[in-house]
């Protein structure tokens, strides 16, 4: 194995293993990882009060680099997720710091400013105690809004 | 846990609650024929639901605690790259979870074996009390080459070490002091340990500053 593959390899794990703990620490009912590229990465199922599930799926993205307030991905990966009929979460973990952020993926976001042909930006908020929060009162709305429709 | 979806794409569960789920359809089914025949079944109820769930929470603690030690391991916060490579060895291999290779040292594969112990009970002002059997440490003191046992606690996802070597006495460990935590300063120690003991060819180490 050359370095090089050992030092991806270990960017790799160390946010998997990040994404998973989070995702654990709020209590998940399930997070799923699938053995073959799929459309995403993680499929997470978090307990609602109503005694339903509330699934979503998850791209994890993983950085040695500090993260700014936003991250770029590929519009292809994007427009795949955002319009998908699952909420879909980026989730991107600085391996090097230790750190978690996470977005929605939004088809509004395509037409942000920094966007391009290829790649979009997507604007990250970095996980605390108070991002947890709210994270579950986005994943309530984001239920009420599916059920209205 | 392998499941095989409608669509026949393998997926892992890498977390679920449910996997207690099973334990308690079993208490409560025991429950049941208890109520039908006591004679036959005396009611276990209560005693076995508290196992179910004693176990869940047991199993829930231990898979994060291998996971904050992969993470530990290699945080490499303060270092250009992280000291050391884990390689988990499965829930079958005996006395030992962890194979961990020290990296950074060109031309040589060192490494060192541990077994993690969890729990959720809040560290004392001193110690963190861990559950450790005779059996665990004999068998530790039995494997050539450093061997180390640590301690996760998994709340506040802090790893503690504590060395397995010639002289540690063949009886269950309980605790390990809080200065062995593995902070930056620790595991750099730790990876000069490892790194010194492989030239001098013994069986174990007859030292170590996580004695």
């Amino acid at each position: 194995m050359s370095a090089n593959n050992s030092q991806a390899q270990m960017v790799g794990r160390r946010a998997e293993l990040m994404a998973e703990l989070f995702f654990q620490s709020l209590d998940a009912a399930y997070v799923a990882r699938f053995e073959h590229a799929l459309a995403f990465d993680l499929l997470v199922g978090l307990s609602n009060p109503q005694g339903g599930i509330d699934n979503f799926a998850v791209e994890v993205k993983a950085t040695q680099q500090p993260v700014r307030s936003g991250f770029r991905i590929s519009r292809k990966i994007h427009e795949r997720l955002s319009h998908s009929n699952t909420p879909a979460m980026l989730l991107v973990a600085d391996v090097k710091q230790d750190r978690l952020y996470y977005a929605w993926l939004r088809p509004e976001q395509a037409a942000a400013s920094r966007s391009d042909r290829d790649t979009i930006v997507v604007p990250l908020t970095e996980i605390d105690e108070g991002a947890k929060a709210r994270l579950r009162e986005e994943l309530a709305a984001q239920r009420s809004e599916a059920m209205a429709a | 846990m392998r499941v095989v979806c409608d669509a026949h794409i393998p997926y892992r569960l890498v977390n679920s609650r449910d996997f207690g789920q099973r334990a308690r359809i079993a208490a409560e089914r025991c429950q049941r024929l208890a109520t039908l025949a006591p004679a036959r079944y005396p009611s276990p109820s209560k005693i076995d639901r508290r196992h179910a769930m004693t176990s869940e929470l047991r199993d829930v603690t231990g898979f994060r605690g291998e996971k904050i030690v992969e993470l530990c391991l290699t945080d490499y916060k303060t270092f250009p790259e992280p000291l050391f490579r884990p390689a988990h060895l499965g829930e079958k291999w005996p006395a030992i979870d962890y194979l961990v290779e020290l990296t950074s040292i060109p031309g040589r594969r060192l490494y060192f074996f541990a077994q993690v112990k969890s729990t959720t009970i809040a560290p004392s002002s001193r110690s963190l009390r861990i559950s450790t059997k005779k059996k665990d440490i004999e068998r530790l003191l039995q494997i050539p080459g450093p061997t180390y046992l640590l301690g996760v606690h998994e709340p506040s996802e802090r790893v503690f070490v504590r060395s397995v070597h010639i002289g540690t006495p063949a009886r269950a460990i309980t605790s390990i002091p809080l200065h062995y935590e593995l902070t930056a300063g620790n595991l750099k120690q730790l990876h000069g340990e490892v790194s010194s003991f492989w030239p001098t060819g013994h069986h174990k180490s007859t030292v170590s500053r996580f004695a």
